[in-house]
Parts: C-alpha cells; structure tokens; sequence
C-alpha cells in the first residue's frame, strides 16, 4: 500500500480554511487554554500520537505532522516521542502544500490529509478501496453528522490538493463521492469532548487502548508512576507516566492522571482528566473536571475557571533537573520543617494547664486488696495528675457545674 | 417564626485573592461581632476566588458562629461554585439562589424545597387534590 499522511493540527479551522468560511463567534474553539486538543494527552498519548499510531498500525510508512510554532504547543510537544516529523510552521496550509508536492514527487501513490480537529477510526484499507473503485481525484471523508475534515487523494493530483487544503479539507475541486464512515468519531471541538475520549479509551468503546500496565481490571498505570500505599484507585482509571498520587488520594469513576502530573494528600479526582504537568493541591475534591494549564473546566456546570492559587492548582515544572532541584530541595527542608514543627508542639504543650477548681478534684479510685498494700512511696496529688488526661478533668469539670 | 434583628447583605467583590480577602474581612469585622449577626454574602460579580478567599469565608462562619449568628451564601457565580465545591467548603454553608431567598431564611426555618412543598400543598389545596398524594416532583425539583 502506497499511502502516505499529513497531519494538520491547528487549534481553529478558521485559521487553516483560507476560502473566507462563515464561522460564528463562539464557534468551537477545538483547543484547551490555547493548546490545540489534538496535541493533549488521552490516556498516556497525545491524540496525534494516537491517530500516528493507528496508521502505522494500518501500513502508512511515511507521516507528516503540521502545526503552527506557539509557545503552549511547543510545550505539549517537548517530551514526546518524535516519531512523525513536527514542522513548525506560520503558513499551515502553505507547508501542508509543500508536504503533499515533496509526496508527489517520491511517487506516493494517494495522500491521506487529515485535520484534528476530529478524531476518527475509520477504516484505511476500506477507504482506499472505495476511492480507487470510484476513480476519484479525491475522496472526503464523512460520518453521519458530516465532514470530519479529511480525504484521500492522488498524489499526482496536485491542483486538486491545493484546493482541497485551501478549502480546510472540505470540498473539492470536480464532483466526488464522499466515503461516509460509520466508526467512532469524535469532534475533540472541546473540553467535554476531551472527557469523552479519555473515557471511552478506558471503556474500551474505542481503539484508543492506555498506555502502560494493567495493574487490576480497569486500572493501568505507566512505567515509573508513583503511587502512594494509602493512596486508592478505583476502576476505570489510569496513572500516567512519572505521575505521583501522595497519600490518600482517590482516582475514581474514569479519572485519568497523565504523565508527570501530581495529585497531593487527602485529594478526590471522579470522572477528571488531570493534564500532563499538573499538580492537584491537597484535600480538593474534583468532579467532573478537565484541568491542567492553570485551568479547570467543570463538565457539568459548563464552566470554565482559571485558578491562579499555586496551591490548587498549579503547574510542574516540564525540565526533568528543574524537578529534580525541587524534590532536592524540599527534602533538605524536610528535616529542618520538621525540627520547627516539633518545637512549635512543644511550645503548645507546654502552656500551663488551667487550675482545676477544688470541686473538679477527681474522687479516688476504687482500690483493689494488692492496691491496699503500703507503697513506699506516698503518692502526691501531683503525681497523680498524669495518669489521667486534660481532657478528663476538663469533662469533670463540666459535669460538676 | 419571625425576628426584629437586620440581616445584612455584603456584596463580594469579583476576584477574591490574599489581598481582597483580608481587605473584605477587615471591612466586614465590625458587622461579625455584633450581637448575633445575620449576613448573605451575594457572590453574583465573583469571577476569580481562590483558597485565600475559601480561607476568609470559614473564618468569617466561625466568627459569626462565636456570636451566635449566621452566614449565608446566595447567588453564586459559575466560578465561585466550582471553587467552593472543589474545596469542599460548599457543605458548610447554607447557599441560596438569590439574595432574596436568602434574607427570607432568616425569618424562617423552612429550606426552600420544604418551602416550595408547602406552596405546593396550598396549590394543591386550592385545586382540591386528594390529600393522600405526594408531590414527588415538586420535592425533586
């Protein structure tokens, strides 16, 4: 099979459909604190490394993956695995042209332009077939709701191209036959359909499967995720790669936690995707959230909120000597915190406890016979106060009045 | 059951970091430490709140509480409510949906949705309905 991808990340389709579109304002932003949603993670790896994955997996060799430099989506891309080749590039329709023309020339039989935009699992073999049988310069790409921004076409069809990737991947140049889809297809237009995707990769209502080790049923965690013993995973959910989930935290009901992410004590994440680099302060109860970037998306208030407190929610750092100088650092305050602690509880402890009041005197214990024996010691009553707790005496004390 | 004392209503402002928290505790001081005070904090311009704002509030309720009053929420934003629920501290306040219902609580025990039963049973009175029937929906809702 001669087949070969671009891939078009772009954070608006307005900004890749040059034909002057009718786009309303408040139309899906398909990105998430301005990083396009294609390019975060979903269990373990960016949906473009998903959809990468998929098309090995379906026999194309050569794949070109396209988005324009911003600082965030530098940022998402910085650690992953750099398998397709990432041109950065302000023109996005003019370097998609460049990449089809460079496939044209190698002798590629048919280009597969894609936009993410959505996310499909369309069958590859199936559409070529459909497209050589029709004799098509090119084929779009539908599902029962429409276009989902992709199509196939000839790799010696090079003003066919230049329409079609000017067009946003939405109409071509001669009357074809679109190739309806009836696979899982989702839009990923914004945060909920994020959710969505996580969720349906750890239901396994997708091809989607997470990245790592299934620890029990439903619960996978990557390699070198540390998870604290008093810390509780309830099916489904994932742990990502270096992640950390401290003491007595919960993921539960779909949460996913990607890589490098940090979720603190006594926290409760249900239905959440925590995004790489993220850190979860502690003793905070997410439901139903999406965050990451300073920002948290609440699915079912439909809201989203932008938290600027470090210690809700704040961002790790992505420079693996940075992190490392960090936990340095904090545990060569461990002890000395520790130390200032100690000495503020013994402060406290020892204030001097309020008189009790002649009447609060506690009556004395029952005796046994062995007790009756003389000791040689005549017990005061200030050798007598240990035995029993501040407490005690303030309940007496309460009872006599 | 009725009651002569005010109820105050404070307006929050509408981003409540380390700064404007203590700047509204400080203003609102004098009003916690009257005798058995009664607030509706109007959290309807809060656009950002962060854990010194959660911080504040839980210090002004426990304020209240040493005089024997109360503080109540009403007409929270998006925003506030998705930090107060992230916080837990939404289950330790009583939250309303305006100012309105809010001040009305004070002057009487019943919540809204026992409220809204007994509108119910009125309606349902005046409409002659067998008295056997339960307004689940109404309850529900």
């Amino acid at each position: 099979m001669d087949v070969a991808a671009i891939i078009i990340v772009s954070a608006r389709r307005e900004e890749f459909d040059t034909t002057g579109g009718d786009y309303p304002a408040g139309a899906a932003s398909e990105a998430f604190a301005e990083v396009p949603i294609a390019l975060l993670d979903v269990v373990g790896k960016s949906v473009v490394h998903h959809v990468t994955d998929r098309l090995r997996r379906a026999g194309v060799e050569a794949i070109t993956a396209l988005t324009a430099a911003r600082p965030n989506e530098q940022q998402a891309l910085g650690e992953v695995d750099a398998q397709p080749a990432y041109l950065p590039a302000n023109d996005v329709c003019h370097a998609a042209e460049e990449a089809f023309f460079a496939y044209a020339s190698e002798g590629i039989e048919n280009v597969l332009l894609l936009r993410l935009g959505p996310y499909a699992e369309f069958d590859l073999p199936d559409l070529l077939r459909f497209h050589s049988e029709r004799r098509q310069n090119a084929t779009l790409i539908f599902d029962k709701d429409g276009p989902l921004d992709a199509a196939v076409i000839q790799g010696v069809r090079r003003t066919d191209a230049a329409f079609l990737i000017r067009s946003g991947l939405r109409s071509v140049r001669l009357p074809a036959e679109p190739y309806v889809t009836p696979a899982h297809v989702n839009r990923l237009e914004n945060a909920h359909d994020l959710r969505r995707l996580a969720q349906d990769a750890l239901l396994m209502r997708c091809e989607i499967r997470p990245l790592g080790r299934e620890l029990k049923p439903g619960v996978w965690v990557a390699e070198h995720a540390r998870i604290h013993r008093t810390a509780r995973l309830l099916a489904p959910a994932f742990v990502g790669q270096h992640a950390k989930l401290r003491a007595a935290s919960v993921v539960t009901r779909c949460s996913v936690v990607e890589h490098h992410a940090e979720v603190d004590c006594g926290t409760v994440l249900e239905d959440t995707t925590v995004l790489p680099y993220t850190y979860v302060g502690a003793g905070l109860d997410a439901s139903h959230t999406v965050t990451g970037f300073g920002k948290l998306v609440h699915m079912r208030r439909n809201v989203e909120v932008e938290i600027a407190d470090s210690r809700m929610l704040g961002t790790v750092s992505s420079s693996a000597s940075w992190r490392m100088l960090q936990g340095a650092a904090s545990l060569a305050a461990y002890l000395p915190l520790q130390v200032v602690r100690g000495i503020r509880r013994g402060g406290r402890r020892s204030r001097p406890l309020t008189p009790v009041p002649s009447s609060a005197e506690l009556p004395p214990p029952r005796q046994s016979p062995a007790d009756l024996e003389p000791s040689p010691e005549p017990v005061s009553a200030s050798n007598q106060a240990p035995q029993f707790g501040s407490d005690f005496v303030v309940v007496r004390r309460y009872g006599n009045e | 059951m009725g009651t002569s004392r005010p109820v105050i209503v404070k307006r929050m402002p509408d981003r409540i970091n380390l700064k404007q928290a203590r700047e509204f505790q400080h203003e609102v001081q004098p009003l916690l430490r009257s005798d058995r005070p009664q607030l509706v904090f109007d959290f309807s311009a809060v656009r950002r709140m962060d854990a010194a704002g959660v911080d504040m509030l839980l210090e002004c309720m426990a304020e209240v509480m040493k005089y024997d009053g109360d503080l109540k929420l009403a007409a929270l934003s998006p925003q506030a409510a998705v930090v107060l629920e992230l916080t837990r501290a939404d289950r330790l306040f009583e939250i309303y949906e305006t100012v309105s219902d809010a001040v009305r609580s004070f002057s009487g025990f019943l919540p809204n949705a026992m409220r809204k039963y007994a509108e119910w049973g009125a309606a349902a009175a005046a409409s002659s309905v067998e008295p056997g029937d339960e307004p689940q929906s109404n309850l529900a809702a």
